[in-house]
């Protein structure tokens, strides 16, 4: 396991440099009627703040329609935010021109979900690999070869040769999501940010590519967001997780403290759907909440899970909405049932 | 390279695109033969010449070929020069600067239809006085016609067919006919060896006298000729070239412009958008055809002044929104948010990423326009807006028309331009079937 060998490395928070920081960082994408009238906002992400740490792994994990992927998207700079700041190294990243933004995505790699239509089908991998090269100003022949070479090795596609000239659609899907790894570090990226990146690769390669990913973040001292749905990966994964629902954090914890305890009742609700092949299964009850994801365009009001509650306090959970609570060194909860803490 | 390879494979098992590409391959191999046989100024002196340059050939002859496929057989033309064979022409001294220059034009006739002209052309080198040549026409069975005496200028022609006198000789038929008949059934020819003896004197030392006789016949060449002599050879082989320079130029031209535009309204959006998408609805309700006429009247024939036009109307239409449709679907692809995140700019996303993979779509597309530009060349220089230099398909067919060709016969006039003409449009039209076919499956069950 390589978390295993990961925790001899890890230093006291305090001690490292955050690389990301986001703060109070708000996406709303605006609904028009009949093309022009403004009919509101879907609040995609309302208000998230957090801190990535150089060389740090951390986990996103939500269901469906939570303002996962827009996260990610807002920090590479596909989406353009609606108020807050993203500190990049120091800098905030919503306020560059042009060129400044091309050199921010340079030092970002990103992995997409859907490997195949994440490449060029009229590519080869070598010219794949080649365009974040040539946009990027590296044009000496004998650098490009040595990066393909370079990345190549590393996620693997071995021999080198009968791969360069391929199209996207005869590789494999272990292989297709190799190259977008490849691509995503051929530009030696400082943060990667992979968006549910194994969430379409057979079973049986999933843990391949996340050790790979796990290796490759050893190797270069990469900070990664990893976001997914799927709970049972990210224990494979990451030092972090913080737990998403309707468009905000509602729990941030170290990986070894979520896994054994979670605080939010939503998370708990997550953790309970988790798939495990275990025959016990059948005997227990899984307490899973009703209804359904809140709406982004008119959220409810107090804390957004509340409708869907089971520990629900009345007069409070639907009425205020409750700040980030610490509860204990590693984890954090923004849930009125920790107010005492 | 491979799919290349693979796509070439797949066409050999569509009948119609292997017919449709040997044609445009054919094609392709006659515009070359055309530009390098006979260059650009030299095609444009050949048809914009006039008289001096077919001096030789007949008026309004048939093909050669129409021969084969007749019991009476129509003449060719006979061509005898004194220049380029010097036997013909005997020189006398005979002293004190007088010689004599006598020209002996023998020729076998056994074609069962009169020529079209009979004319004799002589060039002299003298200082002050001129040569003289008297003519006299020897039939098969032995009568003496005397035609005519000339005194001749540096450059003379006797045109035999125009001279009333040997007409009047003749008893009132044309010298073309009655020089040839029979005498007992002046409709039919006498077959045998004509003769046109040439008695002529020269009065100078050193001066002399060269003659040529050309019995013009009803046939020539592969192609036949023209009301003006020309050769339709030279037209037909010259608009193949012109004909798919603008056809594929056109067809280029027009559909990349168009994809571009598409692809550029769809990833900018917005306004830019919208200006595209209501500039495509007006240009889209304007008629083609009046404002190329227009055009044409007013400003400019240049075939490339009208390729301009023709591109700048086609470029909108409905394709515009079929590609964005299309488009619509590619800006969504991951690759394109990667490339975003990588750095890439808006014009390298629209032209490396977007348009790349709409353009499988766009060749069977592109292939099958060929000919409606071919076509529409050819529909502009029958309606007389042709370029006025060029010799194009279009042309040929206006000046059948202007000439009444078709009221006086001239079937080969017409035919050969048009059959290139359909030969062309349905090459291109099946090799535009097959790759639509290889392109979009669905419609291999069909």
């Amino acid at each position: 396991m390589p978390n295993a060998a990961l925790k001899g490395q890890q230093k006291p928070a305090e001690e490292r440099t955050p690389i990301l920081a986001v703060e109070n960082l708000h996406t709303w994408f605006e609904v028009r009627r009949m093309g022009f009238l403004k009919a509101g906002d879907v609040r995609a992400l309302d208000g998230v703040t957090f801190e990535l740490y150089e060389g740090e792994a951390l986990s996103i994990v939500g269901e469906s329609g939570c303002g996962k992927s827009t996260l990610a998207k807002t920090i590479l700079g596909l989406h353009h935010p609606t108020k807050g700041k993203i500190y990049f190294q120091g800098t905030d990243v919503t306020q560059l021109d042009k060129e400044q933004t091309k050199q921010y995505r340079a030092k970002v790699g990103y992995i997409q979900q859907d490997p195949y239509g994440a490449l060029p089908p009229f590519m080869t991998v070598e010219r794949i690999l080649r365009e974040p090269m040539l946009i990027n100003g590296i044009t000496d022949k004998d650098e490009q070869k040595r990066r393909i070479r370079q990345v190549l090795e590393e996620v693997k596609l071995a021999p080198i040769e009968d791969f360069l000239p391929k199209f996207p659609h005869m590789l494999s899907g272990g292989q297709q999501q190799r190259l977008v790894i490849a691509r995503a570090m051929i530009l030696e990226p400082k943060l990667l940010v992979a968006d549910e990146p194994v969430s379409m690769l057979d079973a049986s390669v999933r843990v391949e590519i996340l050790q790979l990913l796990r290796k490759i973040q050893y190797d270069h001292n990469l900070a990664i967001i990893y976001i997914t749905h799927d709970l049972s990966t990210v224990r494979y994964f990451s030092e972090r997780i913080f737990s998403m629902y309707g468009a905000k954090i509602i729990e941030k914890a170290s990986t070894k403290a979520l896994l054994k305890n979670p605080l939010h009742p939503y998370t708990k609700a997550l953790f309970e759907a988790t798939s495990d092949p275990d025959a016990e299964n059948l005997k227990t009850f899984k307490e899973v909440p009703a209804g359904e994801p809140p709406s982004l365009m008119n959220p409810p009001s107090g804390c957004r899970f509340h409708p869907r509650c089971s520990k629900m306090i009345p007069g409070l959970c639907d009425r205020e909405i409750p700040p980030e609570f610490q509860v204990t060194d590693d984890q954090f909860a923004a849930c009125w049932l920790y107010r005492e803490s | 390279m491979t799919r290349l390879a693979n796509l070439f494979r797949e066409l050999r098992s569509y009948p119609s695109a292997v017919a449709g590409v040997s044609v445009i391959v054919i094609m392709v191999i006659i515009a070359i033969y055309a530009m390098v046989t006979i260059p650009y100024s030299e095609a444009v002196r050949l048809w914009r010449g006039g008289d001096n340059v077919w001096l030789e050939t007949p008026r309004n002859a048939r093909p050669a070929w129409i021969n084969n496929f007749r019991r009476e057989k129509l003449p060719e033309s006979i061509i005898m020069k004194t220049t380029e064979d010097p036997s013909l022409k005997t020189v006398m001294d005979l002293g004190g600067g007088l010689a004599t220059s006598d020209m002996l034009f023998e020729f076998d006739y056994y074609y069962d239809a009169f020529p079209s002209e009979i004319s004799m052309f002589f060039t002299a080198q003298f200082k002050s006085a001129r040569p003289n040549v008297s003519i006299k026409w020897v039939t098969p069975d032995g009568r003496e016609i005397r035609l005519t005496d000339l005194t001749v200028r540096q450059s003379e022609s006797y045109r035999i067919s125009q001279d009333s006198a040997v007409s009047r000789r003749l008893g009132g038929v044309l010298p073309e006919k009655g020089l040839f008949a029979d005498p007992n059934d002046p409709s039919k020819v006498n077959k045998g060896t004509y003769q046109v003896v040439v008695e002529g004197l020269v009065f100078e030392e050193g001066s002399t006298l060269d003659g040529s006789l050309i019995v013009y016949g009803q046939v020539h060449g592969l192609a036949g000729t023209d009301h003006r002599r020309r050769d339709i050879m030279v037209a037909l082989l010259w608009g193949t070239p012109v004909a798919l320079a603008f056809g594929l130029l056109a067809a280029v031209g027009s559909s990349l412009t168009t994809m571009t535009l598409a692809a550029a309204a769809v990833w900018f959006g917005g306004w830019i958008d919208y200006a595209i998408r209501r500039i495509n609805e007006i240009v889209m309700i304007l008629p083609l055809l009046p404002i190329l006429i227009m055009v044409g009247l007013f400003y400019s024939r240049s075939i490339w002044a009208i390729l301009g036009v023709v591109i700048l109307l086609s470029i909108f239409g409905s394709g515009i929104l079929t590609y964005r449709s299309m488009f619509l679907q590619v800006k969504q692809s991951g690759y394109i948010e990667a490339a975003r995140a990588y750095g890439a700019s808006n014009a390298r996303i629209i032209f490396r990423y977007m348009v790349p993979k709409v353009i499988p779509v766009l060749i069977p597309q592109f292939v099958a326009q060929v000919p409606n530009y071919v076509f529409l060349e050819a529909t502009l220089a029958v309606l007389g807006l042709g370029d006025p230099v060029l010799p194009t398909w279009g042309k040929l067919l206006n000046d059948a028309y202007t000439s009444g060709a078709l009221f006086n016969g001239h079937y080969y006039w017409v035919l050969e331009p048009a059959f290139l003409l359909v030969v062309t449009g349905l090459g291109f039209a099946m090799l535009g079937f097959a790759l639509d076919r290889i392109f979009n499956p669905r419609l291999r069950g069909l």
